[in-house]
C-alpha cells in the first residue's frame, strides 16, 4: 500500500509539474533584454488576476509599459535572468516565490496596496448535502479534496443529475492558483506553519494532493463556475474580491465558504532591483487609478493584513513544482 | 488523425456554403456605413448571433464608448461559420474572397479556438487564439414534442440518452407507451463531422454509453457495449443533416398540418432553438412581413439525466500577426461594451443565456417557452482531440447506412457555359459531373446509391424520361462504374422534372429498407418541361400530395426527396414545394461553382 501511495505521490507532483510547465509553455512571452540602468519607459508587470487594475494604470500613465501575464511565468523569466521589467503588480508573496528561485534575490522590497480573503465559492443547494459529511460539519478544503470526483449519490441527499462532485482552482502557475493551493494544503494539515519534509512522507497527504492538483483549470474557473451554475463546478477556489464583482445576480444560487486556516492575497507592487527606476517604481503605488481600480474589483484597499495566513513561501513554491 | 483532418476539411467545405451564403464579405458592410478614420475592429462572427453582433455594433459605432484615446474605433462584423472560419485562420484567410481578415471571432463554442491552434501548430505555425471570455451561452438539449415527453413521464423521470436507446430498439414504438398512433421512435440529429450540435450529441451518448462523466476515452470507445449502444441510438436516426434548423422547420410544418408527432419523435437541438421553436420562429429569423406562429404542438427541452455540453460564444480577441495592438486594445473596449448588463439583456432578447453574471437568466429562458433555467445540473467534459478523431471516425461506421437514388438533369441547358467570357470555364453539365464524381467519397462504403439521368427522348429508341445508369449497389462497388457512367454523359433535350421525380420516388418507396435512410436526391436546372405544360400543375400537386402522405402517419415509408437547385434558371418554389412535402431541404446552387460545396452538403444528410 505504501508503495502505491508512493506511487500516487510522485504522479501527483509530476501533474503539478506539467501542469504548470505546460501552462508556462502556452503563456510564454517574448522578451527584450534591457538592464535595469537602462533609459525609457518602465516596464510594469501585472499578474492575470490583476488585468483591470493594469489596465487603469496604463491609461493614467501612457508612459508606461504594461504587460499582463500569469505570475509563474514572470517568476521563471526573472530566474532565468530575463531581467526585463522594472516593477510587478502581483500577490505577495510572489515576490519571495520569484526569489526563492534566483541565487541573489532581485525584488527587495514591496508596497502592499489591497487586500481580500481566499474563499471558497459554493453551490449553495450542494454544500448543504457536503457539510454534513465533512468533520464538524463544517466544509474546508480538506473535506473536498476528500470528496472530489466522488458521486453525489454517495452522500445523503444527494441527486443523481448532479453527477460527480466537481472542484475548480485558478491555473497552476496563477498567482492566485498557487496561493489558493497553498491554502487547501494547510487545510488538509489545519496549520499553515508547515514545512516541507511534513508532506514529502506523508503517503495519506500525497494521494490527498495528487487529488486536488487534478481540480487545477485552465483558465480561472469562477466566471465558467457562475456562468454555468449549478453544472460545471460545485465548488471553485477563488479571491473574496473576485467573488464579490463577478457574482453578480445569481449570488442567492452560491454559498461562501471561509476555509482554515483563514488565508489573504495582499497585492503588492514590487520594483525589480533598485535605483531610480525602483524609486519610480514605488512612486506608481499611490497612484489613484490603479487604487480605484482595485477597489472596482471588490479588493480592499489599504489597511493589508501584515501576513497572508499562507504557508512559507518556500513551500509555496515547493508546492507549485517551480524550477528555473 | 488524417481521417479527422478528412471529416474536419468536408465539413469546412460545407461550412464554406453556409458562409458564402450569409457572409458581408467586403461587398457590404450590413449598413454599417464608412469607418472614416477609425480604427476598424473585424468581427468574424458565427451566424446565429450574427443579427445580435450586428445590432451591438450598429450601437456601438459612433457612440461616446466607440473610443481609444482619441480615436474612435469602428467595429464590422460578418458571419462566417465556425468551421470555415476555423478553417481559414489555420490556412490562409485570403480578404479578396473571404472577407476581412478578423481581429475578433466569436464561434459557436470554444473547441473550434483549440482546433485553429492544434491545427497551426501541427503546420509549424504559431497559437493566435487565446483564452476568450464567453458573451453568451446555451446549453444542447434533446427537443421533444411535449405530448411524448409526457408519455415518457418528464420531468418527473428524468431522462437521457441511456433512455433513447430502448426507445430507439422497441419494436413497438410509441405503442408501448399507449401511443401506436405516433408509430417507431423517431430522433433527429446533425451530422458531428459539420454541427456543432451534433457534435455535441454523439460526445453525450457516448458518455452515457460508458457511464462517464469525464475522461472519455479511446478504450472506452472500443468497448463493444459503448459501440452497440452507438449503432442502436444512431437506428433511429431519420436523417442527419447540416444544421439543426432542416428539422426543426419540417417538423414546424408538419405541425401545421397536424402531424407533428409522426416526423420525429427527439431532436437534439440547443435550448436556444427550442424557445425560437415554440415562439413560432423555428429557424430563428423572421423574413419581412413574417409574423411568428406558435406550434400547435410545443417542444419540450430534455436536459439528459447524465450531462451536456454548453456552447459557450468566446470572444477571441486574434493574436494575429496582421491584428496591431491598436486593434486589440479597440476590441478589448468593444467586448467591455458587449458584457454590459444592457447589452446582455439583447443576448436573453436572442433566447441565449447571458455571459456577464450581472444578467439573470430569466425571460424567455422560462418555463412557458418548454426550457428550465435551473438546468442543466451537470455537464460532460469534452473529450481529448485524439479520442475525439476516434469517435467521429467511429461514428462514420455506427451511422445509419443510407439507400440513395441520385438522379441528374442532362436536359439541352446543362449545356449551357457557366460564364460565356471565360468558355474554359465549362458547362454546367461538365462541372455537376465532376462534383458528382468527387461527392462519391462522402457515401460510406455500405451506403446504397443508384444512379439514374433524366431528359427527354433517352434511350435506344429515344423515347424515355428517365434512364438508370448505374442499378442500386454498395457505394464501395459500384461508385467507379459511377464514374465511368459520368463521363459519358451530354447535353439532351428536355425536362421532365415532375414526372421523373414521381417515377423515381416512386421507385425508391417500393424499394424501401427501413433499417437505412431512404432519399432521392434531384439535381436540376430548370423548369418542368415535357413538351404539354397543360398538366403540370396536375403532376406537380399528384407529386406533393405522394410525397406528404408518404412522410405522415405511423406506417410511413418515408422517402426524402433533397432537391439540388442548380443555376439561375431552376425553379426554386418548386423544388421548395418538393422538399417540403417530403419533409427534407431543398439546397442551393444557383451560383453553379458552388455545386461542389453543395453536393457536399446534401450527403451530410447520409
Amino acid at each position: 500500500m505504501k508503495r502505491l501511495l508512493a506511487v500516487v505521490a510522485s504522479v501527483g507532483m509530476i501533474v503539478v509539474a506539467v501542469v504548470i510547465r505546460s501552462h508556462l509553455d502556452a503563456s510564454s512571452t517574448s522578451v527584450t533584454a534591457r538592464g535595469n540602468n537602462a533609459s525609457g519607459p518602465l516596464t510594469v508587470v501585472c499578474v492575470t488576476e490583476l488585468r483591470a487594475a493594469c489596465d487603469a494604470l496604463a491609461s493614467s500613465h501612457p508612459e508606461l509599459h504594461t504587460r499582463v501575464e500569469d505570475a509563474s511565468v514572470t517568476a521563471l523569466a526573472l530566474a532565468k535572468g530575463h531581467d526585463v521589467i522594472d516593477g510587478w503588480l502581483t500577490l505577495d508573496p510572489w515576490p519571495d516565490i520569484a526569489n526563492g528561485l534566483l541565487s541573489e534575490p532581485v525584488i527587495t522590497a514591496e508596497s502592499a496596496l489591497a487586500s481580500s480573503p481566499l474563499v471558497i465559492a459554493m453551490v449553495k443547494e450542494r454544500a448543504a448535502v457536503l457539510a454534513p459529511a465533512c468533520p464538524g460539519g463544517t466544509i474546508g478544503w480538506k473535506c473536498l479534496g476528500d470528496n472530489v470526483g466522488r458521486r453525489w449519490t454517495e452522500l445523503t441527499g444527494g441527486v443523481q443529475a448532479w453527477g460527480n462532485i466537481t472542484v475548480g482552482l485558478p491555473p497552476a502557475g496563477s498567482a492566485a492558483g498557487v496561493l489558493l493551493f497553498g491554502n487547501a494544503v494547510s487545510g488538509y494539515f489545519g496549520r499553515a506553519d508547515i514545512a516541507t519534509n511534513d508532506f514529502e512522507n506523508d503517503d495519506a497527504f500525497a494521494a490527498w494532493r495528487a487529488k486536488v492538483a487534478g481540480t487545477f483549470s485552465e483558465s480561472d474557473p469562477f466566471l465558467p463556475f457562475v456562468q454555468q451554475l449549478p453544472a460545471k463546478y460545485a465548488a471553485v477556489g477563488v479571491t473574496q474580491a473576485e467573488e464579490q464583482a463577478g457574482v453578480g445576480a445569481r449570488a442567492d444560487q452560491i454559498t461562501i465558504v471561509q476555509p482554515t486556516p483563514a488565508a489573504t492575497a495582499i497585492v503588492v507592487l514590487a520594483p525589480i532591483g533598485s535605483g531610480a527606476r525602483a524609486t519610480q517604481v514605488e512612486k506608481l503605488a499611490a497612484a489613484p487609478a490603479l487604487l480605484d481600480a482595485l477597489k472596482q474589483a471588490g479588493w480592499a484597499v489599504g489597511q493589508a493584513p501584515p501576513q497572508t495566513g499562507l504557508p512559507a513561501p518556500g513551500v509555496l513554491l515547493a508546492l507549485s513544482g517551480l524550477h528555473p | 488523425m488524417k481521417r479527422f483532418v478528412g471529416t474536419a476539411l468536408a465539413a469546412v467545405m460545407l461550412l464554406s456554403v453556409t458562409a458564402a451564403c450569409t457572409s458581408s464579405g467586403k461587398k457590404s458592410n450590413n449598413g454599417l456605413g464608412d469607418p472614416g478614420n477609425c480604427i476598424v475592429v473585424d468581427v468574424a462572427t458565427s451566424p446565429e448571433k450574427g443579427d445580435l453582433m450586428l445590432s451591438l455594433a450598429k450601437s456601438f459605432d459612433g457612440s461616446d464608448q466607440a473610443k481609444l484615446g482619441k480615436d474612435c474605433i469602428f467595429v464590422r462584423p460578418q458571419n462566417k461559420s465556425s468551421g470555415a472560419a476555423a478553417q481559414l485562420l489555420y490556412t490562409n484567410w485570403n480578404e479578396a474572397t473571404d472577407g476581412p481578415r478578423p481581429v475578433v471571432w466569436s464561434p459557436a463554442a470554444s473547441s473550434w479556438g483549440q482546433l485553429v491552434n492544434e491545427k497551426r501548430t501541427e503546420a509549424g505555425q504559431g497559437a493566435i487564439v487565446p483564452n476568450g471570455e464567453p458573451f453568451m451561452l446555451t446549453p444542447l438539449t434533446i427537443a421533444m414534442p411535449k405530448p411524448m415527453a409526457d408519455a415518457l413521464g418528464y420531468p418527473a423521470t428524468p431522462i437521457g440518452w441511456s433512455d433513447i436507446l430502448p426507445l430507439a430498439k422497441n419494436q413497438q414504438g410509441w405503442a408501448a407507451f399507449g401511443h401506436p398512433e405516433w408509430g417507431p421512435f423517431k430522433l433527429g440529429k446533425t451530422n458531428p463531422n459539420f454541427s456543432t450540435s451534433g457534435l455535441n450529441a454523439l460526445i453525450a451518448q457516448t458518455y452515457a454509453a460508458s457511464g462517464k462523466t469525464s475522461g472519455l476515452s479511446a478504450e472506452d470507445l472500443a468497448n463493444p457495449d459503448v459501440v452497440s449502444f452507438g449503432t442502436g441510438v444512431e437506428s433511429s436516426v431519420v436523417h442527419y443533416g447540416d444544421t439543426t434548423l432542416t428539422f426543426l422547420n419540417n417538423l414546424y410544418r408538419a405541425d401545421q398540418r397536424g402531424q407533428a408527432l409522426t416526423y420525429v419523435s427527439a431532436v437534439a437541438v440547443e435550448e436556444k432553438s427550442v424557445i425560437d421553436y415554440n415562439l413560432g420562429n423555428p429557424d430563428g429569423v423572421l423574413s419581412p412581413g413574417e409574423q411568428p406562429r406558435p406550434p400547435r404542438i410545443p417542444l419540450v427541452a430534455i436536459y439528459p439525466k447524465e450531462g451536456t455540453l454548453f456552447s459557450d460564444s468566446p470572444y477571441f480577441v486574434l493574436d494575429a500577426p496582421w491584428v496591431t495592438q491598436q486593434q486589440k486594445d479597440a476590441a478589448r473596449v468593444f467586448e467591455r461594451f458587449v458584457q454590459q448588463p444592457q447589452n446582455q439583456q439583447q443576448v436573453l432578447a436572442f433566447h441565449f443565456r447571458p455571459g456577464n453574471p450581472a444578467v439573470a437568466v430569466g425571460d424567455p429562458i422560462v418555463a412557458a417557452n418548454g426550457v428550465d433555467p435551473s438546468q442543466p445540473q451537470t455537464l460532460l467534459e469534452v473529450p481529448q482531440p485524439a479520442v475525439l478523431a476516434k469517435l467521429l471516425d467511429q461514428w462514420s461506421a455506427q451511422r445509419k447506412k443510407a439507400r440513395v437514388t441520385l438522379v441528374l438533369d442532362v436536359s439541352g441547358s446543362m449545356g449551357e457555359q457557366i460564364d460565356p467570357k471565360r468558355p474554359s470555364a465549362g458547362t454546367k453539365l461538365g462541372l455537376a459531373k465532376q462534383a458528382i464524381a468527387d461527392a462519391i467519397p462522402l457515401f460510406s462504403q455500405d451506403d446504397i446509391v443508384e444512379f439514374d439521368i433524366f431528359s427527354t427522348g433517352l434511350g435506344d429508341q429515344a423515347n424515355q424520361d428517365v434512364v438508370q445508369l448505374v442499378p442500386p449497389g454498395r457505394v464501395g462497388d459500384v461508385g467507379e462504374q459511377l464514374r465511368r457512367k459520368l463521363d459519358d454523359l451530354s447535353p439532351q433535350n428536355a425536362t421532365p422534372l415532375y414526372d421523373t421525380t414521381q417515377k423515381l420516388y416512386d421507385a425508391a418507396v417500393a424499394n424501401f429498407d427501413p433499417t437505412r435512410i431512404n432519399a432521392v436526391v434531384l439535381l436540376t436546372d430548370g423548369k418542368n418541361d415535357d413538351g404539354n405544360q397543360g398538366d403540370d400543375d396536375q403532376q406537380l400537386q399528384r407529386l406533393l400530395g405522394a410525397l406528404r402522405s408518404g412522410n405522415e402517419g405511423q406506417l410511413s415509408h418515408a422517402v426524402r426527396v433533397f432537391p439540388i437547385a442548380y443555376g439561375a434558371d431552376a425553379d426554386v418554389d418548386a423544388l421548395k414545394a418538393i422538399a417540403d412535402a417530403s419533409s427534407s431541404a431543398e439546397y442551393d446552387a444557383k451560383d453553379p461553382t458552388t455545386i461542389d460545396q453543395v453536393l457536399t452538403a446534401v450527403i451530410s444528410n447520409f
